[in-house]
């Protein structure tokens, strides 16, 4: 099981990370300082370390230089917009940052990139009986090829990473298609249709009445 | 192309002095010149007379011997042609009318012809440059009985040429040689007068470029002293200026910085949980319930940041025309209304104890210090403690005080406590709904009166924050320096 330190000192914060990884089946420890963290470290084996920058007594960029030769691939939060402060945590060897406040799955997609970029985990998914090859960009139906349009398998991709989690119709048509539109919604509801009638997820990709999509959690 | 200034003075003085000692050479020259010329032809004429006087001696001698008062025109003659061809050396010639008569050298006779005539003035000067030689001829006219003679005598002034040439030369050399001297003289000299205003313009360059912390050593007493003073002081106001400059960005930045976090840390909560409630679809009620009360108390922590947010703007445009003199009695009622509410919630009491006075002041930002002050002790004080609230005047001067017997502050923290989201501790401070800014608004109300905030608090014991306004006399001074200035 992957397992993520998160070094935050707002205990609501730090709470709301643990529950948004809990999501993704990522266990996790909490530090709200510098010396816990350094603790944690020596201790411990993590797969990724999600940092704060503006930490009573001893900050973010600190505690970055203390465990960097440790290797943990490393995600830095911070409250400042500006340029200056996220150079300067990529140069310190962070793998990515993300800027507060944050949406879930924003979180969750940039951890899944960094753990795949350091782990070279195997891109490929396996949903009952679908494989997904997102590097060949291939999806095999009971190991039968299924044509998909490039849509279709990201949305289906999509789906996959944030399994058992209500997508709205505006997040997905944002997510897939990057921009807004007037017939967002029509749009999205066809390919849903398409992805279903094609891998025959008639039973798992579920309509949530007002809310949005749902993909059936299926505990791997 | 431009010279620079000690070129412009080192070619103005060299020309000038130049000119000038030239002329002075020139001057003197010709006037030695022209008295050497005068006494040779002094010599000329003294000669000139002596030939006249040989003559006139020989025909008186010749009268004495033969014992006649007069001897024939033809003794005569002859007697003065010998006398000028055997007695005289100088060269010279006789004529009589325009007729030479008589001549002792056979040169230049045909010049001696020439200037032979004469008016009735005693002596005729002719001064000729005959080829290589410089001749004065001196003519005068003389009567021997009754035959009237004209003598040209001849000097040759050619060595004074010659002394005047050589003269002129050396003259030449010595004023090349003194123009030289003076040119590598005036140079040295020019520099090293110079040299403090190179060193001077080294020194601004460096404070121009931005070197403010840079000082000229100081050295001279004279103007160049006063100009290196002068720019000493200029470079220390702008050093001084600067530094509050700076001071005033890094605060503003540093303000900012804590404002952008004091605000994304609930904002982050806020959309994190909102975002958890609306993504997974079974969720427990518990949980559901816990995440509603987290969104709705950061939501209030960024309601009570926008509101002393708000006042602190309000504080910064506020002028001193809205003061007014308050009575202080009322508006401490007042605020002693407005803050029963919230202290009942713990059971804490307000204690009031006021001597009633005036006050030059704004009435909102007053009772809103006060508000703030009174919060802060409340959050400091346990359940059922006592907080007092005094007015009353010492040393003439105002002074409103609010003292708790809560937790106190930390001595490291007091300098601090001030400064905007500075909190003591934050996660207590944030329980308590605190923003981090209610002791910099404070401040801001206390500098605009011109008041002074003095905060003296003991660990465990409590806090007693004084507002300290001016004395009347002070607001006096003040307004009448406002007037003028």
């Amino acid at each position: 099981m992957t397992k993520i330190l998160i070094v935050e000192d707002e205990p609501a914060i730090a709470a709301m990370i643990r529950e948004i990884l809990k999501l993704s089946d990522y266990s996790s420890d909490i530090c709200n300082n510098g010396p816990d963290a350094l603790q944690a470290v020596c201790t411990t084996d993590y797969d990724l370390i999600l940092l704060d920058v503006m930490l009573p007594g001893m900050d973010g960029f600190e505690i970055m230089d203390a465990i960097r030769d440790f290797g943990f691939p490393v995600i830095f939060l911070t409250a400042k917009q500006g340029l200056e402060d996220k150079v300067r945590g990529l140069r310190a060897g962070a793998d990515d940052y993300i800027v507060k406040p944050f949406e879930a799955m924003e979180l969750t997609a940039r951890i899944e990139a960094v753990l795949r970029r350091k782990n070279q985990i195997d891109a490929s998914y396996h949903y009952r009986n679908i494989e997904y090859q997102e590097d060949s960009h291939r999806v095999l139906l009971d190991g039968k090829a299924v044509h998909m349009t490039p849509k279709e398998f990201e949305l289906f991709g999509f789906f996959l990473k944030n399994q058992g989690l209500v997508i709205s119709r505006e997040k997905l048509f944002e997510s897939i298609w990057g921009y807004r539109s007037e017939g967002e919604s029509r749009t999205v509801d066809a390919h849903i249709n398409q992805l279903r009638k094609k891998l025959g997820l008639q039973n798992e990709l579920l309509t949530v009445p007002r809310l949005g999509y749902r993909l059936i959690r299926i505990k791997s | 192309m431009s010279l620079r200034l000690w070129q412009r003075i080192y070619l103005t003085v060299f020309i000038l002095v130049s000119v000038i000692l030239a002329i002075f050479s020139i001057l003197w020259q010709r006037n030695s010149f022209r008295i050497m010329l005068e006494s040779e032809q002094n010599t000329a004429i003294s000669e000139h007379s002596y030939i006249i006087n040989t003559i006139q001696n020989a025909v008186l001698t010749e009268q004495l011997r033969q014992g006649k008062l007069t001897v024939t025109t033809g003794d005569i003659r002859t007697l003065v042609s010998l006398t000028l061809q055997e007695q005289i050396t100088q060269d010279c010639a006789l004529f009589l009318g325009s007729v030479i008569y008589a001549y002792n050298h056979e040169e230049t006779l045909e010049q001696k012809k020439q200037f032979s005539e004469i008016d009735n003035s005693n002596y005729a000067l002719h001064t000729v440059l005959d080829g290589d030689r410089y001749l004065c001829y001196v003519t005068s006219r003389f009567s021997v009985q009754d035959s009237s003679f004209v003598l040209v005598s001849v000097r040759d002034l050619s060595s004074l040429y010659t002394l005047s040439q050589t003269s002129n030369w050396q003259l030449l050399f010595l004023y090349t040689a003194g123009a030289s001297i003076m040119a590598i003289v005036l140079f040295v000299s020019l520099r090293s007068l110079l040299k403090p205003l190179q060193k001077l313009n080294t020194g601004i360059t460096a404070i121009a470029e931005g070197n403010y912390s840079m000082r000229l050593p100081q050295t001279r007493k004279d103007e160049l002293g006063v100009i290196t003073d002068n720019i000493n002081r200029m470079a220390a106001a702008i050093e001084t200026n600067v530094r509050e400059l700076k001071q005033v960005a890094d605060d503003r930045q540093k303000f900012i910085d804590n404002l952008s976090h004091e605000m994304k840390t609930p904002l982050t909560s806020i959309l994190g949980y909102a975002d958890l409630l609306t993504i997974v679809e079974d969720i427990d009620p518990v949980t559901r319930t816990e995440y509603a009360k987290v969104i709705l108390s950061e939501s209030k922590r960024l309601r009570t940041l926008s509101d002393k947010l708000m006042e602190l703007i309000t504080v910064g445009q506020i002028t001193s025309q809205e003061m007014r003199m308050l009575p202080i009695e009322p508006l401490i009622d007042e605020v002693a209304l407005s803050v029963r509410p919230m202290l009942t919630q713990q059971n804490q009491h307000l204690i009031i104890n006021v001597q009633p006075f005036s006050l030059y002041a704004d009435k909102t930002l007053l009772q809103s210090m006060l508000y703030n002050l009174i919060d802060n002790a409340r959050k400091a004080s346990p359940s059922e403690g006592n907080i007092l609230l005094q007015a009353m005047i010492r040393d003439g001067r105002p002074i409103l005080t609010v003292t708790d017997y809560g937790i106190g502050i930390p001595p490291e923290d007091l300098e601090q406590i001030t400064k905007p989201f500075y909190m003591v501790d934050k996660s207590r401070s944030r329980q308590a709904g605190g923003s981090g800014l209610g002791l910099a608004l404070c401040q801001e109300i206390a500098a605009l009166h011109h008041a002074k905030l003095k905060i003296q608090s003991e660990l465990g014991k409590g806090t007693e924050v004084s507002v300290i306004f001016p004395s009347e006399n002070e607001t006096t001074e003040r307004s009448i320096s406002n007037e003028t200035g």
